[in-house]
């Protein structure tokens, strides 16, 4: 009873501390917190940026282009949305009206300079492989990067992302090149099916649409408020709370012991007195 | 009083002791375990029934979804289902109704070691048991999250679950009480001579459910605190707008719930390993393995309750050692169904219906273990977590286990509590019935399951219509079969031949008293001087 009692008293000392747990991201915040997109459409992507392809070789960005271009950036070590956009993506690919590698190419590059070629190239086998169909090669590239190449790309297109406790935080979004490496567009992930089994889909005539237009020349402006973050949530309490249960958790078991050894230690005497 | 004591029935532990004027004043009052044991019986059957009666009700409106209830209405069924035969009828079940009466003439005792504390839960489990029906019936909507309270919807839904949670709250100090005096009682109160490895199969269950209930209820009691203060103060644990954790809710619940299986299926094998050595008359096959593995299931199924969460967000490193240790379970249980079947082995059977139904939890049971490891390694659950799989392999693992082992323990110590003999005839007949529409019944939840029918859902494409009349049409049989076997024991207590006090040639302590027993059971205490099935010794072939 004594037991039970003091672990209710501990769980009241810890209320204020789950109150003022609180941590949500709105856009506002985001966006205060220097995440999110910055538009550049418009612009043209240094060609000099260096980065490196599946294979660990140099790879600059000049030569990665050449036709219109799906920008994505991803920390391949990402247990969310990243994923998920992958997915969505090796699912719209194969419904592209468009030729592979001659008419398009997929870029998707690491923030996280940590990520090697290595975890790259497996990334890249998982999604060939979800593409479900035979698939050139070239045509998306999984690349990594040093922090000075990955700083300048996320520059030039205005992608802000920060890290976090547990990985990264950043927007989930889809970039449209032009063959020179002109930003023509930003297409945002705006909606998440909760529940389904590929909660991110992307509509293949709209990327038809983006890639046809790109290839043309045509830049679409504006970028939408409400869009897909990727981050981790964690509570700020959490921790304190978790503190105090193993606390409780193991005077509980000491409780237990003690009583174990008690009865144990006084089992004889009851039983030669009856 | 006086018209009443003429009754020629009223024989052992039912005869008045004259200390209150209404009978059942000194019923309510009595610290006879038997007695408390025997109302406890009484309640957990009523709501038994009641349980029984939702889920065919649940059943019957799958059948054609809409005609009998709309979704709402669907959800306060199967959580009220849920929530009877849970809290009210299989957690409780086994250790305070058969725990009660026969722990203490066991291990050779005249009663529990606090026979008041024993009252207090008695009272405890009424009044939790009277709160969980308050919410059905007091303004507002009946409970509509499920029997797991699932934050943040159980904090945020209308319904009246802060009353529900209230009475499972007050449930829990009945468990944690009885856990307590059973240890207290089993560490203290055994017969002289009667060591740890003299003592029967299920006193050293109880013993390891009386730990599991102690130390697992806590958890309950402190998670459903949090609900209530979420509700009435806004105290946002487990709500993600409030900066909560919704997966933290569902930690310390399966922190607690995954124990409480534990707390329902170890008597419930203790039972069974009370039975089968006495209808085969042979010495209870690897005894001290069979023991020694209650207490395995018990520690190890601390660490498992992970397996419930697989799908809901969880590291992957975490995933693998639940799952690890999940299929570490198995091994103790293991243990004990291949000791029940080598001690039938080479027996002398006799196929009374206490056997029949052993034999059907043994079967039951096993399904329902070798299904539970399909879901719990890691691939095949992120298939079959949310869909009917688990409606199967839950019901082959609570009824199939613990509920058929109650029914076992019925049939078999009914001489022994009620001093009367059920036909044997009706008996079986009811066990056929009930067999069958129970396999009916659930297997076929197997097959939905598989083919993707998600649990929950009230309603159902076309392609699963089939697979839902055959399940609908099983519980129709499982249903008459229980009211056959039910009906026939009824019958037993009115019209019922006398039972001897040893009808089944039972070697353990309580047939060596009367049926019914009388009030503090022994006359002298016996002293115990050899193992608990000494048929090997005796040589009764």
């Amino acid at each position: 009873m004594k037991i039970i009692l003091g672990i209710i008293a501990l769980g009241i000392l810890l209320l204020p501390s789950g109150i003022a747990a609180h941590e949500e991201l709105t856009p506002e915040q985001a966006a205060a917190a220097g995440i999110g997109i910055e538009e550049k459409t418009g612009q043209t992507i240094p060609p000099d940026i260096i980065l490196y392809d599946e294979k660990g070789s140099e790879a600059r960005f000049r030569d990665l282009l050449g036709r219109p271009v799906i920008l994505t950036f991803v920390y391949y070590t990402c247990d969310r949305i990243c994923p998920q956009m992958l997915e969505g993506i090796a699912r719209a690919l194969p419904a592209l009206s468009l030729n592979p590698d001659r008419q398009y190419r997929v870029l998707t590059v690491s923030f996280d300079e940590t990520d090697t070629p290595t975890i790259a190239r497996s990334r890249k086998n998982d999604y060939m492989t979800a593409i479900g169909r035979p698939y050139p090669e070239t045509a998306w590239r999984f690349l990594t990067g040093h922090r000075e190449g990955i700083d300048r790309l996320t520059e030039a297109t205005g992608f802000r992302y920060r890290r976090d406790s547990h990985g990264f935080i950043h927007p989930v979004v889809l970039i449209i090149l032009s063959p020179e490496g002109k930003i023509m567009r930003y297409m945002q992930v705006t909606k998440y099916a909760y529940g389904q089994a590929y909660p991110v889909t992307f509509s293949p005539f709209d990327l038809d649409v983006a890639l046809t237009e790109a290839a043309r020349g045509k830049a679409v402006t504006g970028v939408q408020k409400a869009v897909l973050y990727c981050f981790a949530h964690e509570p700020e309490g959490l921790g304190k709370f978790f503190g105090i249960l193993s606390v409780v958790g193991i005077l509980t078991l000491a409780a237990m012991a003690a009583f174990f050894i008690y009865l144990k230690v006084t089992e004889k005497r009851y039983r030669t007195d009856r | 009083m006086e018209p009443m004591n003429k009754k020629p029935d009223r024989a052992g532990f039912y005869a008045r002791t004259g200390a209150y004027r209404w009978a059942i004043v000194e019923w309510m009052m009595s610290t006879d375990h038997k007695r408390i044991g025997v109302m406890y019986l009484l309640a957990l059957l009523s709501f038994f029934s009641v349980g029984v009666a939702l889920g065919f009700i649940i059943r019957l409106s799958l059948l054609a979804p809409g005609w009998l209830m709309d979704a709402q209405t669907y959800n306060e069924f199967f959580t009220i289902h849920g929530l009877i035969q849970i809290f009210l009828f299989i957690i409780p079940g086994i250790p305070v109704a058969f725990g009660n009466i026969f722990l203490p003439i066991l291990i050779g005792a005249r009663d529990v070691a606090f026979p008041r504390i024993n009252r207090l839960s008695w009272w405890l489990y009424a009044a939790g048991a009277l709160i969980v029906l308050t919410s059905l019936f007091i303004g507002g909507k009946p409970p509509d999250t499920g029997w797991t309270f699932y934050a943040p919807y159980s904090i945020r839904t209308p319904a009246n679950v802060s009353v529900a949670v209230l009475g499972v709250f007050v449930l829990g100090f009945s468990s944690i009480l009885t856990g307590l005096n059973f240890v207290t009682t089993i560490h203290r109160m055994r017969a002289p001579g009667m060591s740890w490895f003299r003592m029967p199969a299920f006193p050293w269950t109880l013993y390891a459910t009386g730990w599991v209930q102690m130390l697992a209820t806590p958890v309950l009691a402190i998670t459903l605190l949090f609900i209530f203060l979420g509700r009435f103060f806004g105290v946002g644990f487990f709500d993600p707008t409030r900066g909560g954790d919704p997966i933290l809710y569902e930690h310390l619940f399966w922190m607690y719930s995954h124990p409480a299986v534990y707390i329902m299926v170890l008597p419930a094998m203790g039972i069974i390993s009370e039975i089968v050595p006495v209808f085969s008359r042979r010495a209870l096959f690897g005894y001290t393995a069979v023991c020694l593995s209650a207490l395995g299931i018990a520690v190890v199924g601390y660490a498992v309750w992970g397996h419930h969460m697989f799908t809901s967000g969880m590291s992957d490193t975490a995933r693998v050692i639940f799952s690890f240790i999940t299929f570490l379970v198995a091994v103790p249980s293991g243990v004990k169904i291949f000791n029940w079947v080598s001690t039938l082995y080479k027996g002398s059977i006799s196929l009374d219906a206490p056997l029949l139904f052993a034999c059907s939890f043994i079967f039951t049971f096993s399904i329902g273990g070798l299904t539970g490891l399909i879901i719990g390694s890691l691939a095949p659950n992120l298939h079959l977590h949310g869909t009917y799989f688990i409606v199967g392999h839950f019901h082959y693992v609570m009824f199939g286990g613990a509920g058929i082992s109650i029914l076992a323990a019925l049939h078999y110590w009914f001489p022994k509590i009620t001093g009367r003999m059920y036909c044997e005839r009706y008996a079986k007949f009811g066990w056929l019935l009930f067999f069958i529409g129970f396999h009916v019944l659930y297997f076929s939840m197997f097959v939905l399951g598989y083919q993707g029918m998600p649990r929950r859902y009230f309603d159902y494409p076309p392609q699963y219509h089939l697979g839902h009349v055959i399940s609908t049409t099983g519980s129709w049989f499982l249903v008459a079969g229980l009211i056959i076997i039910f009906g026939n024991l009824i019958r037993a207590i009115f019209r019922g031949e006398r039972a001897p006090a040893n009808p089944w040639g039972g070697r353990t302590l309580e047939w060596s008293i009367a049926s019914p027993p009388p009030h503090e059971n022994f006359e002298t205490i016996p002293v115990i001087t050899r193992r608990p099935y000494p048929y090997d010794v005796e040589d009764v072939r």
